[in-house]
């Protein structure tokens, strides 16, 4: 770890270390310093150079011997000569020009003897104040040491070279006072030219480098952000940098264009509205949240589907400056919710075949003739679509079909606002939907084998396969194997039973034990249609006016889950007895008398068990929307009736109902026997 | 007092439209398509902002921006506010042209109406 990093754990410097730190240029130099310094160390050479013809000039003009200053002044030069050939860096070989400078210097006073030689001396300072060019207090530091040494040595051993007169040493400190004012401030001025000009470009590539980590960090949320992210000015051009999603999906963005212009490429529709809502927010007539609201929301792009959202942004003066752009792709969310929504929907109708397999089948008949309907009236003749319409979108509804309850309210709002293409998009969408549905029925329906198929028990199986190993007469296989065309009861009574659930469950009446028993009986699918598609009202009869509920049977001690049995059975060789039996409350008979009698004369007469099934008789005050219409009980005899059967009824007040179908010579007629 | 023409030939859509428009407590007459619209609108010099309706018989919605630009009514203050389906801005945008300010896209939501009469009324 490294605590000298960390301001708070650093020990506090003293101030001769600040002080080294600041005569001390920090890091490698950069690439900017180095080319100034390798120019100023340029300079300095060609500098101190022409000093050589000069102080020879001098020397001459003085008569103080101009071959001595050629040649010291020489001597002096080849110092810095040798210096740039040995030294690499560029920081070292200025300091060596600190030493040539103040050497000069030394070579002037020493030329200058005579009146003026120590006005010479003004040189020292002025070249002590031009090290500071360099940058490098290190410079102006090795010049006054230089100095100092210089005119120390030369006072003791050849004072004439410096001074005029004979000086004594307090004035050789003298000159060296001024040299110790200098030095410091000519350092400060070094080190703040160093820090502030060549090192500038240190602080900006500092700065770059934080700003460019930045940057890629910016970048890196925008390449890997699930979003489309981008910003448009009130002109609809693009600011900045759009993130990958977006440039990947609709390509790179050009200099010119407008989110219009740029969406637009991909779909041109929604490009228009784009641009047409730009211009409304540039034209500022229509309310900000009003042209907002009406951006487009979704965008279809090669296939792929993508939800916009606009965030509007400020300026510091609440003015709208520009709008924040959001858009995801959708696609697969939308794909799962119609998914969603068609496996809700076969759920739904699934349970319906459960519960209510010819509620269902009828609401399947009816639907497609409100269908047609629609479909003969449209578009023409549009009123007439509405009524049917909206039968349908009830009727759907209440079978769970939401998407036909909404495509049948959207045609009808189109058809109400006279749009004949959303009509006609309407129609479209609901026409094919509900073939959807219609086929999903029709599997439903047929599930467990259409009317072609022939479904054996695992009994019945294994009966045929002895009756084969056995080597029976072929007669008798082919009667066991003909029988198998025929429907089993058994799924009748599943379904029976399953409905009785379900409507318990609705009408509170909690779960119900049901007990089933077919015999093997089987019977022909079509002569018995009819009656098994009335027998839903026996089922409603049962739960809704014969059990109780817990809390009730509970109170008279009866078991608290109501019970219901069906069975087929087969009686007096070929018999078919259909029994339905709950353990409820019992038939009211003195409500079915009263109500008979205030039906009138026709049911006053009858004899109770009749007018119970007579059609009309309820003993609902309100009809429940299950029961009560009295009209049930009315078409399960009819069925009954049409197959030759008779309806036997055993009651007991407060503990059984059974209702007992039977169909004399039935299994005869079904063509074969058990 | 600003007062209001709703150009539509559906019934049902000028009803929503008013029922829109009824807390701005302005006067609202209605017209059952362009040529009637126009008609109303040239009789009647008060009125201000138009609701219009792109797609009817006899004369459609722009057809009766146009009229109204021709006539100078637009240059002289009227505000026309169009109405239409999904799927057409550019017959919005040829509205635009002659110099209808608002538009709403079908079905409408009632405050958005709202908002955008009484700004271009204020």
């Amino acid at each position: 770890m490294n605590t000298e990093a960390d301001p708070r754990t650093a020990p506090a410097r003293g101030p001769l270390a600040r002080l080294v730190d600041h005569v001390r240029l920090p890091g490698e130099p950069t690439a900017f310093e180095r080319k100034h310094v390798a120019r100023m160390n340029r300079y300095a050479m060609w500098f101190f150079a022409a000093h050589v013809p000069i102080l020879t000039a001098l020397a001459a003009l003085n008569g103080t011997g101009p071959v001595a200053a050629a040649l010291l002044s020489a001597a002096v030069l080849l110092v810095p000569v040798v210096a740039l050939r040995v030294l690499e860096n560029e920081r070292t070989r200025s300091c060596v020009f600190g030493f040539t400078a103040m050497c000069m210097g030394g070579v002037l006073v020493h030329v200058g003897q005579g009146p003026v030689q120590i006005e010479m001396h003004f040189y020292f300072f002025a070249l002590l104040a031009m090290l500071a060019v360099f940058g490098n207090p290190m410079v102006v530091i090795v010049g006054a040491a230089t100095v100092a040494v210089h005119h120390l040595a030369l006072w003791f051993l050849a004072p004439a070279s410096v001074f005029n007169y004979e000086a004594p040493l307090w004035v050789v400190l003298v000159h060296a006072a001024f040299v110790v004012l200098e030095t410091p401030v000519a350092c400060f001025m070094a080190r703040t030219f160093f820090d502030n000009v060549i090192g500038l470009e240190r602080q900006v590539a500092a700065r770059t480098a934080e700003l460019d980590a930045r940057n890629r960090s910016m970048r890196l949320v925008l390449d890997n952000v699930g979003e489309g992210l981008v910003v448009a000015g009130l002109d609809g051009t693009l600011h900045g940098e759009a993130s990958l999603l977006l440039t990947d999906r609709f390509g790179p963005i050009q200099e010119s264009d407008t989110l219009a212009s740029y969406l637009g490429r991909r779909n041109e529709e929604s490009g228009a509205w784009l641009a047409l809502a730009w211009e409304s927010l540039e034209e500022g007539f229509m309310p900000l949240e009003v042209v907002l609201d009406q951006l487009p929301g979704c965008l279809e792009a090669d296939g792929a589907l993508y939800s916009l959202e606009y965030e509007p942004m400020t300026g510091a003066n609440g003015e709208l400056e520009s709008v924040f752009v959001v858009l995801r792709d959708v696609t697969a969310e939308v794909a799962a919710r119609a998914l969603e929504q068609d496996n809700r929907e076969t759920m739904a109708l699934f349970q319906r075949t459960l519960a209510d397999r010819p509620g269902l089948e009828r609401f399947v008949v009816e639907s497609r003739r409100l269908m047609e309907r629609v479909q003969d009236s449209l578009p023409e003749d549009a009123p007439a679509a509405k009524r049917p319409l909206h039968t349908l979108k009830g009727n759907a509804g209440f079978f769970g079909l939401e998407t036909i309850a909404s495509g049948a309210h959207r045609l009808e709002t189109a058809i109400e606002a006279h749009e004949e293409e959303a009509v006609d998009l309407g129609l479209q969408s609901l026409v094919e939907r509900w073939t959807a549905i219609e086929s999903t029925v029709e599997d439903l329906l047929s599930k467990g084998g259409g009317p072609g198929a022939v479904v054996l028990g695992r009994d019945e199986f294994d009966r045929i396969l002895d009756l084969v190993i056995d080597g029976a007469e072929h007669a008798s296989i082919a009667a066991e194997l003909t029988r198998a065309t025929l429907e089993r009861t058994s799924t009748r009574l599943e379904e029976i039973g399953a409905q009785a659930r379900a409507l318990a469950e609705r009408l509170e009446r909690g779960e119900i034990d049901v007990a089933l028993e077919d015999n093997g009986v089987r019977l022909d699918r079509d002569r018995f249609g009819d009656f098994w598609l009335s027998f839903v009202h026996v089922v409603r009869n049962a739960v809704d006016h014969g059990l109780e509920t817990p809390e009730e049977r509970a109170a008279q001690g009866k078991p608290s889950q109501g019970r219901i049995a069906v069975r087929t059975y087969i009686d007096g060789g070929d018999d078919l007895v259909v029994e339905f039996s709950d353990d409820g409350r019992g038939v009211d008979w003195e409500r079915v008398r009263e109500r008979a009698d205030a039906l009138g004369a026709e049911f006053a007469e009858k004899d109770p068990t009749e007018a119970l099934f007579a059609s009309g008789l309820s003993t609902r005050e309100e009809a429940t929307g299950l029961s009560g219409r009295g009209v049930g009980l009315a078409a399960v005899k009819e069925a009954c009736d049409a197959l030759g059967g008779t309806i036997r009824l055993e009651t007991e007040k407060g503990s059984s109902t059974t209702f007992q179908f039977r169909f004399p010579g039935a299994l005869a007629a079904s063509g074969t026997n058990h | 007092m600003a007062r209001i023409i709703i150009v539509d030939d559906s019934a049902t859509m000028r009803q929503q439209v008013r029922r829109a428009l009824e807390p701005t407590g302005l006067d609202i007459a209605e017209a059952v398509d362009g040529q009637d619209g126009l008609e109303k609108i040239i009789a009647d010099a008060g009125i201000d902002v138009v609701i219009l309706d792109v797609n009817m018989p006899r004369m459609n919605g722009i057809e009766l921006a146009e009229e109204l630009a021709k006539n100078g009514r637009i240059e002289g203050g009227l505000k026309i506010v169009m109405l239409t389906t999904e799927g057409h801005a550019d017959l919005i945008q040829r509205a635009k042209a002659a110099g209808a300010k608002g538009w709403l896209v079908k079905p409408f939501k009632p405050d958005m109406l709202l908002a955008t009469v009484e700004k271009l009324a204020a």
